[in-house]
């Protein structure tokens, strides 16, 4: 899978976490540029993401996560 | 050295944060940690010795070689978590956890069982339990929390055990935090605790105004609301409406001023050594929701309860298979669907904040259950809420809405927070009860205010050091951006004006600080958590 095609599909799980159709994300894309992007929706949105790529992340990737690129780069390393 | 003595055992008798020998001996300990112990590189090593003398001074033997226990069984497990795998590990995390969890269990909470049990047994009918009182080590709720999240830190793989048992004591009893937090991971510490600091001027002032920025609060202002919670606490079937009232509101302004100056005392004593400890409050009476007033207040706690109890709940495989159920049944895009299973995770975290304040219905309502019911209740309600805007054509974008907000947000935290105080659970209901049975506002203007613990004088005095506090606050408030921080803003001011403010500071707590031979200093709120 390209990285291109990780944010394809990490497109539709923002938007259908957050409620917004609108949510294009991108390299640095973080909880401070969504204004739902809470610890509550954070989690949700990890889970959302495990299930959309049949991953598992690991609860110290779960917190340490800053961005969305960071997100991209184990979900690639993972699926290899 | 009989003198010596002496002055020893007179030190160790109050060596409390608030007390005038902890920070003689703090100035002096600065000018050895500078000068000797960066020469021989020994800083972290005089560091344990104080925290140590820190600790016993503040706590006995017995109980002093009991905080071991928990810390000793912690260091060991983090040495030899990741060298297992599968069943075995999980077990020895889960036999770790659980044991510093009923450590703190059995020396703060027991009662709560006891009156558990006792309440059964009225129902039962079978033999009551006695309460019981017994001394805890000194922080020790907090050293539990740091404990359990470094236990969890090591094994996701967040940090690395800390082989050496001194440096690892020296983390968990680092003597500014063990008073009253913040609570501290291991991964915010590591890097500093044990690093050479050398003498930064910049850095010595802002920690010392720091310092003195927390005695304000504690002195001039949370002792002086101390004084009228005392009075309306101590005698609330004498008051009703709002003389009751502002008791009742006042006790969260005590514990906010009270809390965060002994955090200001504690982070500026740190800041002095060299070490930066991380923020507990973030201008909490600015917010416009619960939850978000829980993202500013007491921040460690939050992100100890985030992190290590509701991540991994709403992770689990049980959360998840309950998610996908409501999902089947009521459809994928059912908001009600994606809040339940939330809600199912944040009734476990503010049942456990609750809990932690004091094992009692008291506590467990008034920090935590209430804002359970708020903010769930909130998001339960909120189409209904946003039609009512919609219909009363509210326009949200007002300063007048957002100041609505804020007050709302307010009331609904100190309601929630003025169960703590009040001697029960069943009392604060009564309490509040009081003050909806008459409407008296003319106390405002009939000279009621000055007695209800506070004279003309006192009271002026605190109504002077409360607008100094919310200028400050309102200066530091807003985004990371739009913010300034206030010793910044005065350390880039000329020396005049700069040392007008300093001293002006200083002998306001000298002259208007409550201290003396009837004071107790000792008492922080949060100290007794």
């Amino acid at each position: 899978m390209t990285r291109e095609e990780v944010f394809e599909k990490l497109n539709e799980v923002f938007r259908d976490v957050f409620d917004d159709e609108d949510i294009k994300v991108a390299e640095s894309t973080n909880a401070d540029d969504i204004e739902d992007w809470d610890s509550l929706s954070h989690i949700n949105l990890v889970v959302a993401v495990e299930k959309e790529f049949g991953i598992k992340f690991s609860m110290g990737e779960t917190q340490k996560m800053k961005n969305v690129g960071e997100m991209v780069d184990i979900i690639l390393e993972r699926t290899k | 050295m009989h003198f010596l003595y002496n002055l020893l055992k007179f030190i160790v008798d109050d060596f409390s944060i608030m007390s005038f020998w902890f920070w003689t001996c703090l100035a002096a300990f600065a000018v050895i940690y500078y000068t000797v112990g960066k020469r021989l590189r020994v800083q972290w090593i005089l560091l344990l010795l104080a925290s140590l003398f820190f600790y016993r001074a503040n706590c006995s033997t017995k109980l002093m070689l009991w905080m071991l226990v928990p810390v000793c069984l912690t260091y060991l497990v983090a040495l030899v978590i990741n060298n297992l795998q599968g069943l075995r590990r999980s077990l020895l995390l889960f036999c770790a956890v659980a044991a510093s969890v009923a450590f703190l269990v059995y020396f703060k909470e027991r009662n709560f069982f006891i009156v558990t049990h006792n309440a059964l047994a009225c129902v039962f009918n079978f033999g009551h339990w006695e309460k019981v009182n017994i001394a805890a080590p000194l922080g020790i709720s907090y050293l539990i929390l740091m404990l359990v999240s470094y236990t969890l830190d090591v094994s996701w793989g967040l940090v690395k055990p800390q082989k050496n048992p001194l440096k690892f004591l020296l983390y968990v009893i680092y003597f500014p935090i063990t008073t009253s937090g913040p609570i501290t991971r291991y991964v915010e510490v590591e890097n500093q605790l044990f690093a050479e600091h050398n003498f930064d001027y910049d850095r010595f002032c802002f920690g010392v105004q720091r310092v003195v920025w927390g005695m304000f609060k504690k002195m001039i202002v949370a002792d002086r609301i101390g004084l009228i919670v005392g009075t309306i606490y101590g005698n609330w079937e004498n008051y009703t409406g709002f003389t009751l009232a502002i008791g009742l509101l006042a006790y969260t302004l005590q514990v906010y001023t009270d809390f965060s100056g002994c955090i200001d005392m504690a982070l500026g004593a740190s800041q002095i050594l060299g070490i930066n400890l991380p923020e507990n409050f973030r201008q909490p009476f600015f917010s416009s929701s619960l939850s978000e007033i829980w993202r500013r207040w007491h921040m460690t706690l939050g992100f100890w309860v985030k992190d290590y109890i509701l991540y991994p709940m709403l992770k689990s495989r049980l959360i998840q298979q309950f998610s996908n159920f409501l999902k089947t049944r009521l459809g994928k895009k059912n908001r009600y669907a994606k809040l339940i299973p939330t809600w199912c995770g944040m009734l476990v975290v503010w049942f456990t904040v609750g809990f932690w304040h004091g094992g009692s219905w008291k506590y467990i309502f008034g920090g935590g259950l209430f804002f359970f019911i708020m903010i769930a209740g909130g998001q339960l309600l909120e189409p209904l809420f946003a039609w009512l805007i919609r219909i009363m054509r509210i326009r949200t974008e007002t300063a007048s809405w957002r100041l609505f907000h804020r007050l709302r947000t307010f009331f609904l935290f100190a309601v929630a927070v003025s169960f703590q105080r009040a001697p029960s659970f069943k009392t604060g209901l009564c309490m509040w009860k009081r003050v909806f049975v008459e409407f008296n506002p003319w106390i405002f203007v009939d000279g009621t205010l000055f007695n209800i613990g506070l004279d003309a004088k006192d009271f002026f005095v605190l109504l002077f050091g409360g607008m100094i506090m919310l200028f400050v606050e309102l200066g530091e408030h807003g985004n990371k951006a739009e913010s300034i921080s206030m010793r910044r803003w005065i350390a880039g001011q000329n020396i005049a004006f700069r040392w007008i403010i300093y001293l002006g500071l200083v002998f306001s707590i000298i002259i208007f600080g409550m201290y003396g031979p009837d004071y107790n200093a000792k008492s922080f709120i949060y100290a007794g958590f």
